[in-house]
């Protein structure tokens, strides 16, 4: 498979906005990872990405506020009073 | 005591016959590695055996007890650690091959404290290649080769903890610490018919263990008994300066409450599971009404699945970010695994982020709803082990009901497993008891009042 052929294809079920963030999304990957990918996991990545996408849109689906914050967890860092940075 | 006593006897058990003077824990430790290198190896249960560094605590062990200090009911209690966990000197393979010879110059926290309690580590065991983040789809996913149940060596042992399944259930060892990120203790527990806990997320240290999700990734025991889980728990929990999201909320002691006890029952849990395990999950409905009271509730309304898996898939690709990239990753064994994690490095930022927003609003009202009962429970695992040459998507297909395992998960919340019953193919079944966060005692007094009404913690295999 060709990375062409590889980031156009439209599975049955995968409307076309669907289909273009997950060929976007793909066309990442393949940037990152060259000629490594052999046909198979190309398609095996592709099916994943799909997969990763509709994740996404359940999240979208619960309404959140601009107040809803997630929990981090982040300490300011402080060396010993004898450091000089 | 026989061979065979020795082999299923519990913590408190073995702790007992110590203090007699009828059995060492060189003995012990013997008896132990005898049947890791027999049984455990058997059932691909088994890395590296620490025979020698095991056989000196032993004796160190002894003299200690011999001389008046006695460490606690851990002291001369031989156990297996999960390949995760960092040991000084020991190679550390997380399961995979490209990280088969790493080997660390320090102790996991949870390693450190067992050794303070006199626990004695006789085996790293196998697991799937790291911790299953890689998105195994059938049991073959580890260098040390499939795991097989402790009930049927057809079975799969479960994972990612396969090893500490199969080597408790199997009587190699009397209890392990295994690593659950999202079902790793509470299915090799329930497909090996031992008692599980995953502790509340921060509860134990994840110093030294190998990092899957930093903030779901939690640590806790498997054994015989609830009892016995307790007992572990209470050595390995507290604060721990190397890991800055462990708490220093004390953990509350298990109080010997036998009835009283208030039960929420997950709708609809039961309907789509295999027919042993909701006849079994029925069955000890009927236990629980004995000992409390029960009341069918949903959970609230989120994507828990989803939510859980978009912040899984964003900080594992990020921790093995480096080894994706390099290639490294073509070296794992189950095929699906080489490439498993390259589609996360395009997961967008705001994505994890609303992932993390949904999980702190999820969290309350789960909280709210969990706040009226001691526990809530479901079957742990709605079929039973599925053979080993299966792939997943054959056995469990790709529809699931509603389940305790994303949303406990998520949420970071306690949650024990303990056995309920068999198949009619004689695999084991389970119920797990999921609790608020924190409240480990009242899940782990639920699982013992259940467990004195019952005996399946008591069965084991014929090894």
């Amino acid at each position: 498979m060709t990375e062409q052929e590889g980031t156009t294809d439209q599975p049955a079920g995968e409307n076309p906005r669907q289909a273009t963030i997950i060929n976007a999304q793909f066309a990442f990957i393949a940037a990152r990872f060259g000629d490594g990918l052999s046909a198979e996991e190309r398609a095996e990545i592709r099916s994943r990405l799909a997969r990763s996408v509709a994740l996404g849109e359940q999240l979208r689906s619960v309404p959140l506020a601009h107040s809803d914050e997630p929990e981090m967890l982040f300490i300011p860092y402080r060396g010993k009073d004898d450091q000089t940075s | 005591m026989s061979a065979d006593g020795l082999a299923y006897a519990t913590v408190a058990e073995l702790g007992r016959l110590i203090r007699a003077g009828e059995v060492t824990p060189t003995q012990l430790v013997e008896h132990a590695i005898e049947r890791l290198e027999t049984v455990g190896r058997r059932l691909n249960a088994v890395v590296t055996i620490t025979r020698d560094l095991a056989l000196a605590r032993a004796r160190q062990a002894e003299a200690e007890l011999s001389a008046g200090h006695d460490r606690g009911p851990l002291h001369g209690i031989p156990y297996g650690a999960k390949d995760l966990l960092a040991t000084a000197g020991i190679p550390t393979t997380w399961g995979a091959t490209p990280f088969q010879h790493q080997v660390f110059d320090y102790d996991a926290t949870v390693i450190a404290r067992l050794r303070e309690a006199g626990a004695i580590l006789v085996a790293k065991l196998a697991m799937v290649e790291c911790a299953g983040g890689f998105g195994y789809e059938q049991p073959d996913a580890s260098f040390t080769g499939p795991g097989k149940s402790a009930w049927s060596e057809e079975a799969w042992s479960g994972g990612s903890s396969s090893g500490s399944g199969s080597a408790v259930g199997a009587g190699c060892i009397p209890f392990a610490i295994g690593s659950e990120t999202w079902g790793s203790i509470l299915t090799p527990s329930a497909f090996n018919g031992v008692t599980g806990l995953r502790p509340t997320y921060g509860r134990v240290s994840r110093h030294g263990a190998m990092a899957l999700s930093w903030t779901m990734d939690k640590l806790g025991p498997m054994a015989r008994t609830a009892e016995d889980c307790a007992t572990v728990l209470a050595a390995i929990a507290g604060p721990d300066p190397n890991d800055p999201t462990t708490t220093d909320r004390p953990l509350t002691p298990v109080p010997p409450q036998r009835d009283g006890f208030r039960f929420a029952v997950l709708k609809g849990a039961a309907d789509w599971a295999q027919r042993e395990v909701r006849e079994n999950f029925e069955a000890s409905l009927e236990v629980l009404r004995e000992i409390g009271s029960l009341e069918e509730v949903s959970l609230p309304d989120f994507p828990w699945d989803a939510t859980a898996s978009v912040i899984v898939l964003a900080e594992a690709a990020s921790a093995f970010e480096e080894f994706i990239i390099s290639g490294e990753s073509a070296g794992l064994t189950a095929p699906e695994d080489r490439t498993g994690l390259h589609h996360a490095l395009a997961l967008p930022a705001v994505d994890y982020l609303r992932a993390l927003r949904i999980r702190r609003r999820a969290a309350r009202e789960l909280d709210r709803l969990l706040a009226e009962f001691d526990a809530i429970v479901a079957p742990t695992i709605p079929y039973v082990a599925p053979p080993i040459s299966d792939r997943f998507q054959t056995w469990f297909g790709r529809e699931r009901g509603p389940s305790l395992g994303a949303a406990g998960n998520l949420c970071g919340l306690p949650s024990i497993t303990v056995p309920n019953g068999f198949s009619e193919s004689g695999l084991p079944t389970a119920i797990e008891f999921t609790g608020r966060a924190y409240a480990e005692d009242r899940i782990l007094a639920a699982a013992i009042a259940f467990q004195s009404r019952t005996d399946w913690h008591t069965r084991h295999p014929a090894w």
